[in-house]
C-alpha cells in the first residue's frame, strides 16, 4: 500500500501521462490557423450573413419569419382539418388510448444527483400551507413528544397528521422546495427527526412509483453507469435550466419532445421498437436512462432525445433493475 | 505574440482542458475551435505569454460550460465516453482506471483536478481563473481530490 504522499505522486503522473496522449486534433488546428490566416473565424451559432445583418434587422428577421411559420402552419393544418396534426402520428401509435403524460413543471434539488418533480397543480399556496402544518407538528413533538401522530402510506401519497381530535392530511407533493430540503437536510433535532423520517418515507414509496406521479417524482442519476448517469445528470441539468418535462410511466420526456405533436406516442413506442436492444447492460437488465435516436416518420430528420427509465423498489425507494421489455 | 504562434503553442493545452472538462473527444473539438475562433475574431492585446495562457484557459472554461449546456448538446449525447489516447498503444492499466475514475467525476470536478494535477496551479491561482474564493477552491479542490481517490480505491488502482 502506498502512503498518501506517495499516491498523490502517482495519481499526478499518471494523469499527466494520461493527457500527453490527448493532443489537439491536427485537422482541426489547419483549419484554425486558415481562418487566422485569413483574419475571418466563423461564428458557430450563426452565420456569416447572419452576423452582418445589424441586430435591429435580426428581431425583424426573426419576427418575419416566426409570423410567417405559424401562418403556413395554421393555413395547413385548417385545410386538412386537422389532419396536420394527425398526420405526424400516424403509424407511430400503438393505442389510441395511449395515455398522456403528466406534466410537471417544478422540480426539487435534494442533492447533485437526484431532483423531486412535482405538478404544475399545486400552488404556492397550498405548499406553504403543507409547510406551516408540519413544522407545526415537529414543534408540537418537540414540545411535547407524546402530542399528536402522524401515519404513513395512505394511498395517495399522504401524511396525515393527528393533534387531539384535529386531522390534518397532507401531500407531501405539497411541501415547498425549501421544506423538501430541510426535511432532507436536518436529521438531528429528534422531534423534526420523526417528522423526517415520516415524510421521507413516504417520499421514497414514491420513487418510480407510476401511481403516484400526482404528488411527486424522483428523477435520480445514482446507481447508474456510465454513459447513463452522463445523461441523467445532463437531463437533471436540463430541468434545472427550466426545460419543461412531463411523465409517463417510467420515462422522463424534455421539452423536444413535449412540443412535438403526438410526442408520447412518438418517444415512448420508438423508445420501445427500437432502442431496447441497445438498452441491456451486460447482465440484460434494462437501463434506466436511454440516450434515444429516433427517426421522424415522413422526414429524413433525425433527432437525438433523453428518456428516462426508471424503476425503483416501492417499499425502500431504492433502485432496482428491470427485466428489459421486449 | 502573433496568434498563429500563440494558436500553435497553446492548442494541445486549450484541447485537453477541454477535452478533460467534457469528457470525450466529440465535444473537445467543438470547444476547442470555438476558444480560437474567439481568439481570431477578438484579437485581444496580450501583455505577454502569462496573459495569453490565462485568457486561453479562462475561454475554455467558458466555453466549455457554454458548449456543454447549450440546448444543441442537450438534445445529443456523444456515443463515446471515457478518455481515449492518441499515443501509441494502449495506456498500461492503471492509466485506463485512472481515465475511467475520471469519466465518473463532474465536470467540474475534472476541471480542478486537470488544473491541479496538469497545469500545476495551486489553489490561489486556480482561484483567479475561475474567479472564485480561494477557500471555496480549497475546499473543491480536495473534495474533487477525495472523490477521485475513492473512485480509483473502488476500480483497484494500482498501488491503493
Amino acid at each position: 500500500m502506498m502512503d498518501s504522499d506517495g499516491r498523490e505522486d502517482r495519481i499526478r503522473s499518471d494523469y499527466q501521462s494520461l493527457m500527453q496522449g490527448v493532443k489537439a486534433p491536427e485537422q482541426k488546428k489547419k483549419r484554425i490557423l486558415r481562418a487566422a490566416e485569413s483574419g475571418r473565424a466563423p461564428s458557430r451559432s450563426r452565420g456569416r450573413w447572419f452576423s452582418e445583418i445589424p441586430s435591429w434587422g435580426r428581431v425583424l428577421y426573426a419576427a418575419e419569419a416566426l409570423i410567417l411559420a405559424f401562418l403556413v402552419l395554421f393555413a395547413a393544418d385548417a385545410v386538412t382539418d386537422g389532419g396536420l396534426r394527425r398526420a405526424v402520428g400516424i403509424g407511430r401509435h400503438r393505442s389510441a388510448t395511449a395515455k398522456q403524460p403528466e406534466a410537471f413543471t417544478d422540480f426539487v434539488r435534494i442533492d447533485d444527483e437526484t431532483v423531486l418533480v412535482y405538478p404544475e397543480r399545486v400552488s404556492e399556496e397550498k405548499r406553504r400551507e403543507a409547510d406551516r402544518a408540519i413544522l407545526e407538528l415537529a414543534r408540537m413533538k418537540k414540545e411535547n413528544p407524546s402530542a399528536g401522530s402522524w401515519t404513513v402510506g395512505t394511498p395517495d401519497g399522504s401524511v396525515t397528521l393527528k393533534e387531539g381530535e384535529e386531522e390534518k392530511r397532507i401531500s407531501v407533493g405539497f411541501l415547498s422546495g425549501e421544506m423538501l430540503i430541510e426535511l432532507h437536510d436536518y436529521p438531528y433535532d429528534d422531534a423534526y427527526m420523526q417528522v423526517y423520517v415520516a415524510v421521507y418515507q413516504r417520499l421514497s414509496r414514491w420513487y418510480g412509483n407510476r401511481e403516484y406521479n400526482y404528488t411527486g417524482y424522483k428523477i435520480s442519476a445514482r446507481f447508474l453507469a456510465e454513459p447513463y448517469r452522463s445523461a441523467a445528470l445532463q437531463a437533471i441539468r436540463d430541468i434545472e435550466d427550466g426545460k419543461k418535462y412531463a411523465l409517463y410511466d417510467d420515462v422522463v420526456f424534455l421539452e423536444d419532445d413535449l412540443t412535438y405533436p403526438n410526442y408520447y406516442s412518438y418517444s415512448y413506442f420508438q423508445l420501445d421498437e427500437d432502442l431496447l436492444p441497445y438498452l441491456l447492460d451486460e447482465e440484460g437488465c434494462g437501463k434506466v436512462i436511454v440516450p434515444a435516436c429516433a427517426g421522424y416518420p415522413g422526414t429524413k430528420t433525425i433527432t437525438y432525445n433523453h428518456f428516462f427509465r426508471i424503476h425503483t423498489d416501492h417499499d425502500t425507494g431504492t433502485l432496482v433493475r428491470k427485466q428489459a421489455e421486449p | 505574440m502573433d496568434i498563429q504562434e500563440l494558436i500553435t503553442e497553446y492548442s494541445d493545452m486549450v484541447y485537453r482542458l477541454a477535452y478533460a472538462y467534457a469528457g470525450n473527444s466529440f465535444d473537445a473539438d467543438e470547444i476547442y475551435q470555438e476558444v480560437f475562433f474567439r481568439l481570431i475574431r477578438k484579437k485581444p492585446d496580450f501583455k505577454g505569454r502569462e496573459h495569453a495562457k490565462a485568457w486561453l484557459l479562462r475561454v475554455t472554461i467558458n466555453c466549455a460550460k457554454k458548449f456543454l449546456g447549450s440546448s444543441w448538446r442537450k438534445r445529443t449525447v456523444p456515443f463515446e465516453s471515457g478518455y481515449s489516447f492518441t499515443e501509441e498503444g494502449e495506456p498500461d492499466l492503471s492509466r485506463q482506471v485512472l481515465s475511467e475514475a475520471l469519466q465518473k467525476l463532474r465536470e467540474d470536478e475534472r476541471l480542478l483536478l486537470h488544473l491541479y494535477y496538469y497545469e500545476e496551479m495551486d489553489g490561489p491561482e486556480i482561484a483567479e481563473l475561475l474567479s472564485r474564493r480561494e477557500s471555496t477552491v480549497r475546499t473543491q479542490l480536495t473534495r474533487a481530490r477525495r472523490a477521485l481517490k475513492k473512485q480509483l480505491e473502488e476500480d483497484g488502482y494500482d498501488g491503493f
